[in-house]
């Protein structure tokens, strides 16, 4: 989503604005909204006028009206309704929405304040508050039929009031749209619980992962001192306030054993929590490094995730698992069983290709490439 | 890069000062002991690691110590988060007592057609209308109920035999539910009957109003009839046509059965669940005889001690357990509410295990001649002639002149189980109760000397029993753990 | 549970005098406390009676005569030495925890919770 392409873009007029911008993509005859509409010219027909700007994958016969700019071929996924960041200076274009996909995520930052074992987005310290002010402009460019928006980091918290602003805009342009944060919940003192409830937002939830019911072992995980205790202070101080939480664990190695100690744990002190997600590893980022450490076939787990499953739904609470392919879970997980990866990330291996249930299985990241099951059977 | 991260061992604290959180012990078996904590998490351990782990000798990577940090027997580093996610259990386990009262019997008339060896009501024949209720007193009660602050209110019918007088339970039904349309609580009605009156009128409106029936079912034919004659009939015929009768106006889930249990039940456990299985039940109550009412004057209560009916229970408990293993869905009820305080970060609605006890501040009943009780057993210990328990009466006296009284307020404030010998040290606690009226009725004290206590040997072996058994036996506990209701 | 093939001569500190048994406890070891709780709940087994003997010792006398001539002595003064060592342990536990425990039930019947007042010490 995020890539940033080298010549990308090339200005085709003679007259354009050098100033990096955020535009919407639109591919009809007139603007939306005649201030951030950029024409996208992805089929043939007359060149409309009336736009902020132009796109172009191959050269117009005619002469290019002001600000006209030539795309690079890799960018034809770009279709009507999509959001872009243009930096004219650089020959640069980021992708910041796509109308279209059904797993639109933002990231609001690479700074964090714990620092997993299994991190995929390695946190880095830097100034990258410019992000904040990007997504504001986005949001109200993207279309009120999107169904759910992510926000992630790097750690959302850390934006402070900036993140309250953010919900607010959400929830001002599209309030049908159900936004779900990632945090580590460490961040979410009293008040700043309150603030976020405060927003009314129609449908937040906030995702915040546990990994052990004993502290020494998820503040291990996520290396971080007094993590643990901050993080269900957080849960509790959001849960207070009336924001729903979804509780998340990533099963490998470090995690599995206690598996189904965590979920009595839940069961017992965190009964209020909105959802349980369990999901599988993703080998990309801090991952790959500590792999040795991390890396266990998902059959060898079966156990473990079946008992937690079966200790929380008993009780009543909302379980799902993701990431995991349908051939390695027991029969009696696979209706907990979401399937999750992203339509632009999900592949399949060799030993799938005979395989019947492949369109109910989320297949697997392209990531997987480098370990995965060694048990992958097809139906 | 690896050496960025750290290890395992930097965030394990080894010898880190730990402090132990409130809790208390007591012998399981011979072999082991539990460690209960202040919300009924507990943690079966045998002696020595209990003594090392009081004397912080116990080491805090070893599995055991992980297990009582995770259930919050003890917290690690401060502050703690451990603190205050028990301060949180401890406050969810005991707000039922500010719903206060929801359980009100209304004692419609003494008026019945059997005559149950163990019955607790003063026998009259049908035709003494001096033993109903009458609209006033009626008209009172529906008022005292909604004093009551609780969202959820249910109206019980109790009598004699409570049909005999139904044109009093339609009256109230409608008061109830008039008077709920501003109130709007979650109120429903439970009418306790021998159903051998049930007709087509009666049934209709119980349709109506959503009304569900609690009958009774001792066991077999010849069991049933033997412990509850009804002079001229088979009682036990009786009954089974008017379960059959009720299920097919209201449907099975507004029908249940509760058994008592006399001498003659003591040996045939396995009997009345087969009975109750093949009468199309789903669970059973296996109660112990109360040392109440006419119990005590036929001598009935004498004639078993505590160790026949634990076994009585915990051959009935096995045998439904290898039902539940045979592929058979069926509850022991009983067991089922001591579960759910074991497993859940909840309390339970069930008066008569409570601290402190649930009488009149969860469950309170108003006699036919308006005298109002905290509980059953203390309006059956009034009709032997001792009114200690008696809080008043609705035609005279005030709401709250009924709920302060002396009678209600001592025993409940002397017999709280946090604060007497024996109880406040006992591991049991968070899954027993105080029961005053039984202390009074055995031992003539609110509290009782519990070492003498039939009451505490029968909850004891229970505890232990279902303890053991989850401990012992994976497959059972997974059974027991599917009865629970979250 | 099966009773154990001992004696109550052979217990130490156990003597017997006619009826009754005597046990002689050191009370630099268990408190007097410890001694009568753990009396109070052998209340069904036998009769219990404590005597001071001297400065540092406590005789306690068991007696089985009537309701509890069924008992077998050995066992009930066995286990009851068991108790007298668990109600050592219950009071180490009882002084760490006693303050929190009141604590944490004052919270749980007040207005606030802990968590709105931060982290008490």
């Amino acid at each position: 989503m995020l890539k940033l392409l080298s010549n990308a873009v090339i200005p085709l007029s003679e007259s354009f604005d050098s100033q990096p911008c955020v535009r919407r993509l639109v591919s009809r005859d007139a603007p939306v909204d005649s201030i951030f509409d950029f024409f996208l010219a992805n089929k043939e027909g007359p060149i409309p006028s009336g736009f902020r700007g132009y796109f172009f994958f191959k050269k117009p016969t005619q002469t290019p009206p002001p600000n006209s700019f030539l795309l690079e071929p890799e960018l034809s996924y770009l279709a009507d309704g999509d959001v872009v960041r243009l930096n004219p200076k650089r020959n640069g274009l980021r992708t910041l929405y796509r109308k279209r996909s059904p797993h639109n995520f933002f990231l609001l930052t690479e700074r964090c304040n714990n620092y997993c074992l299994m991190c995929s987005q390695p946190p880095k310290e830097i100034d990258d508050s410019y992000i904040v002010d990007d997504i504001l402009q986005v949001i109200p460019l993207m279309s009120p039929d999107t169904v759910s928006v992510g926000l992630t980091g790097g750690e959302p918290s850390l934006l402070g009031p900036a993140l309250i602003k953010i919900i607010e805009s959400f929830k001002n342009h599209l309030s049908a749209s159900s936004l779900h944060i990632l945090s580590n919940g460490r961040g979410f003192d009293t008040a700043f619980a309150k603030g976020i409830a405060e927003g009314h937002h129609p449908d937040l939830m906030i995702g915040i992962p546990i990994y052990s019911d004993i502290a020494a072992l998820h503040n291990h995980v996520v290396q971080g001192d007094g993590a643990f205790d901050e993080t269900i202070r957080g849960i509790i101080n959001l849960k207070r306030f009336g924001v729903k939480v979804e509780i998340r664990v990533v099963i490998h190695k470090l995690t599995y054993e206690r598996l189904p100690d965590l979920a009595r744990f839940i069961r017992r002190n965190l009964t209020f929590c909105d959802h349980v997600a369990l999901m599988g590893l993703e080998i990309t980022g801090f991952t790959k490094i500590n792999l040795e450490q991390l890396w266990i076939d998902p059959v060898e787990y079966q156990d473990q995730l079946a008992e937690a499953v079966e200790i929380l739904s008993q009780a009543g609470l909302s379980v799902s698992i993701y990431n995991h392919q349908l051939c390695l879970l027991k029969p009696s997980l696979i209706p907990f069983n979401v399937k999750s990866i992203s339509d632009w990330k999900n592949e399949f291996m060799p030993e799938c290709k005979a395989c019947k249930r492949m369109n109910e299985c989320g297949g697997f990241f392209n990531s997987a490439k480098i370990r995965y099951s060694s048990h992958i059977k097809p139906f | 890069m690896n050496s960025v991260f750290k290890t395992e061992d930097y965030y394990v604290p080894k010898d880190a000062e730990y402090n132990l959180l409130p809790f208390r012990f007591i012998r399981l078996d011979c072999q082991r002991y539990v460690a209960v904590n202040e919300v009924g998490e507990w943690q079966v351990l045998e002696r020595k690691p209990l003594e090392a782990f009081v004397r912080k000798t116990l080491p805090q990577n070893s599995p055991l110590f992980r297990a009582l940090e995770s259930k919050h027997f003890v917290s690690v580093g401060t502050p703690n988060i451990a603190r205050d996610l028990l301060a949180l259990k401890i406050r969810t386990k005991r707000h039922r007592v500010s719903d206060f009262t929801g359980l009100h019997m209304f004692v419609v008339t003494l008026r019945c057609d059997h005559s149950c060896k163990y019955c607790q009501v003063s026998r009259q024949s049908q035709d003494r209308k001096a033993f109903d209720m009458t609209e006033e007193m009626a008209d009172k009660a529906v008022d005292f109920t909604f004093r009551s602050p609780s969202p959820h209110i249910k109206i019980e019918f109790q009598g004699g035999e409570s049909l005999l007088n139904f044109a009093l339970i339609k009256h109230i039904v409608l008061q109830a539910e008039q008077r709920n349309e501003t109130e709007k609580r979650d109120l429903s009605f439970v009418i306790a009957t021998n159903l051998s009156v049930l007709d087509d009128d009666i049934l209709s409106f119980c349709r109506d109003h959503d009304i569900y029936l609690s009958t009774s079912l001792d066991g077999p034919e010849d069991l049933h009839n033997a412990n509850r004659p009804n002079p001229g009939n088979n009682s036990y015929q009786l009954e089974i046509d008017g379960i059959r009768r009720a299920r097919a106006a209201l449907g099975a889930d507004h029908v249940s059965a509760l058994m008592t249990t006399t001498k003659a039940s003591l040996p045939r456990v396995t009997q009345i669940i087969d009975e109750y299985v093949s009468q199309g039940f789903n669970g059973i109550f296996l109660r112990s005889l109360s040392p109440y009412g006419f119990a005590i004057q036929t001598k009935v209560f004498n004639d078993y001690d505590s160790q026949d009916w634990h076994n009585f229970y915990t051959r009935g408990l096995d045998y439904i357990i290898d039902l539940n293993k045979r592929g058979t869905f069926f509850v022991e009820q009983y067991t089922a509410i001591i579960l759910q305080k074991m497993l859940t970060p909840y309390g339970t609605g069930f008066v008569n295990l409570q601290s402190p006890a649930g009488i009149g501040i969860a469950g309170i009943i108003y006699n036919y001649n308006g005298e109002v009780y905290p509980s059953d057993e203390a309006r059956m210990k009034a009709e032997m002639g001792d009114k200690v328990f008696r809080m008043g009466n609705l035609l005279t006296d005030s709401y709250e002149q009924i709920m302060l009284s002396p009678a209600l307020l001592d025993p409940l404030t002397e017999s709280i189980a946090e604060s007497v010998p024996m109880c406040e040290e006992c591991a049991f606690l968070p899954y027993c109760g105080s029961d005053p009226d039984y202390h009074y009725a055995t031992q003539h004290d609110f509290v009782g000397h519990k070492a003498l206590s039939g009451f505490c040997k029968k909850s004891m072996g229970i505890f232990r029993y279902i303890i053991q058994k989850m401990e012992d036996d994976k497959e059972a506990r997974k059974i027991l753990e599917s009865w629970v209701r979250w | 549970m099966e009773p154990k093939t001992i004696t109550a001569a052979s217990i130490p500190g156990v003597t017997q005098k006619g009826d009754n048994y005597e046990l002689i406890v050191s009370t630099a070891v268990y408190s007097i406390e410890a001694v009568k709780k753990a009396a109070y709940k052998f209340a069904d087994r036998a009769t219990v009676m404590i005597r001071p003997e001297t400065d540092s010792t406590a005789a306690i006398v068991f007696s089985f005569a009537g309701d509890h001539s069924k008992q077998i002595p050995d066992q009930v003064i066995s286990d009851f030495l068991t108790e007298l060592l668990d109600q050592d342990l219950r009071e180490v536990v009882k002084k760490e925890t006693e303050p929190l425990r009141r604590f944490l039930i004052a919270h749980a019947f007040s207005r606030t919770t802990l968590i709105d007042q931060g982290q008490p010490e």
